[in-house]
């Protein structure tokens, strides 16, 4: 691929990805559309025979149940069943994100950046819609996006706030689940535009929405109560936004657990090094989802435990 | 924005389940897990679930799932909380082909015979589940979903 291309800046990641050209072909290829099928609307096998009538080429997504790949060119917006909330489109790579963070029936989780609420969604799903989900985002302009993704997909367990999520006020006794899908670059969703056509991200920016990263961090550390679990989310490769955010923290407040990837979902280590600065260790139990591995963007996903 | 304390239960939490039983035949059963909120002092229902805790006095834009902006007889109910609820519905519902669904999600009208009553809302199905809110006047079913949601 030629040094004029529109993703021309991801080969600062030459160091760090194990097939360059791979990369950079995948970062231009459109995205193929993902949808799942939501269980508070019918049950989901029906929903399944339902999406593979509407798309004969729908094939699942090999490693999520009830969940499905299709053209990147269906009009899955113009479907009935979408209208009505049977099915959520969402970036494959951004679905491991909410199913990390494991959230159950009846606990208090908070999403901190919640719009457009797909990642909300999902995890109202998994809680069977019982509890307390607080989808908090601190764009007004954004709030209708997350109302109505909430009303469609017919969840009634959430709370929708509009704090800064870096000043989100601490629930007595603290929150059992935090997922911080932050603000960031956003060089993961290249994909999504034409032909990779998005600006690249400056340095200046990248400098400054790292602060907010590491500040939106620990504000999760701040409401999680002890033993609880934060997801720390970016869909960018830039490790001064992901590891760097993390080594932020205080190892005696939080530690980074090793994940395990579904069976079918590759993904590679976060970094312990960028550019000689050094990481705390267990950065590497973080994981990098490159676009060229699964056929998805980008995405960056570390799961923490507050002690 | 609002504070949480700005919202409270519903003094009649059975409201809602008794108009949905008397107009759309819905078990009040289905609504066993959720309680009904309102502003302090408004009119406009939500429903929410039971479990639902939010802390107290956190400021909040919204809590679960609007139903009607005011109470029945009046109020209509919302598209969305009758997708949700409203799929066991035996009267006043209306059950339309691919082609009537396709019109009503852009809003237009369809021709029906009434099925119960002949004047009031409804709820109307497509072939993948209830579609929204309707309402009948006489032998035409006009659609009352959100503008939102027309398709380009």
């Amino acid at each position: 691929m030629s040094a004029t291309t529109p993703v021309d800046h991801l080969r600062r990641y030459a160091p760090i990805v194990d097939d360059l050209e791979a990369f950079l072909t995948a970062s231009v290829t459109p995205l193929p559309r993902v949808v799942w099928s939501n269980p508070l609307h019918a049950p989901p096998e029906q929903t399944d025979a339902r999406i593979e009538a509407l798309c004969p080429a729908a094939r699942p997504v090999p490693w999520r149940a009830h969940s499905w790949r299709l053209p990147a060119d269906t009009p899955v917006g113009r479907w009935p069943l979408h209208t009505i909330g049977g099915i959520y489109g969402q970036e494959e790579a951004a679905l491991w994100a909410g199913d990390l963070v494991g959230a159950r029936p009846g606990e208090r989780v908070v999403d901190l950046c919640a719009a457009p609420g797909g990642k909300t969604a999902q995890m109202a799903v998994a809680m069977g819609d019982r509890g307390t989900l607080m989808a908090n985002d601190r764009f007004k302009g954004r709030i209708p996006a997350l109302r109505r993704t909430l009303d469609r997909l017919g969840i009634t367990c959430a709370v929708v706030t509009r704090f800064d999520g870096v000043h989100f006020p601490r629930p007595e006794g603290g929150v059992d689940r935090v997922l911080v899908d932050a603000p960031c670059t956003c060089e993961g969703t290249t994909r999504k535009t034409a032909g990779g056509r998005r600006a690249a991200p400056g340095e200046g920016y990248r400098l400054s929405i790292a602060q907010v990263q590491r500040a939106l961090l620990r504000a999760a550390v701040r409401i999680t109560r002890p033993g609880g679990t934060i997801v720390y989310a970016t869909c960018t490769y830039a490790p001064e936004e992901n590891e760097g955010a993390l080594d932020g923290l205080d190892p005696s407040e939080v530690t980074i657990e090793p994940i395990e990837p579904p069976a079918g979902l590759r993904v590679s280590p976060g970094l312990a090094e960028w550019n000689g600065v050094y990481f705390r260790p267990d950065t590497v139990n973080a994981a990098r989802i490159w676009p060229h591995h699964n056929d998805t963007g980008g995405f960056f996903v570390a799961r923490l435990r507050r002690l | 924005m609002p504070d949480s304390d700005a919202y409270e239960l519903h003094p009649d939490q059975t409201l809602i389940p008794t108009w949905c039983a008397d107009h759309f035949g819905i078990d009040p059963a289905v609504f066993a897990d959720h309680v009904f909120w309102r502003p302090v002092g408004g009119r406009l229902i939500r429903i929410v679930a039971r479990s639902c805790r939010p802390p107290d006095g956190m400021g909040i834009d919204s809590i679960g799932m609007q139903v009607m902006r005011r109470p029945p007889p009046r109020g209509k109910p919302t598209s969305v909380f009758l997708q949700r609820f409203a799929g066991g519905a035996t009267r006043n519902a209306y059950r339309l082909d691919a082609q009537a669904t396709a019109c009503f999600l852009r809003r237009q009208s369809v021709p029906i015979e009434p099925v119960d009553d002949k004047r009031g809302y409804a709820v109307v199905s497509g072939p993948d589940g209830v579609l929204g809110c309707g309402r009948v006047d006489g032998d035409t079913l006009h659609s009352e979903i959100p503008k939102a949601w027309l398709h380009g």
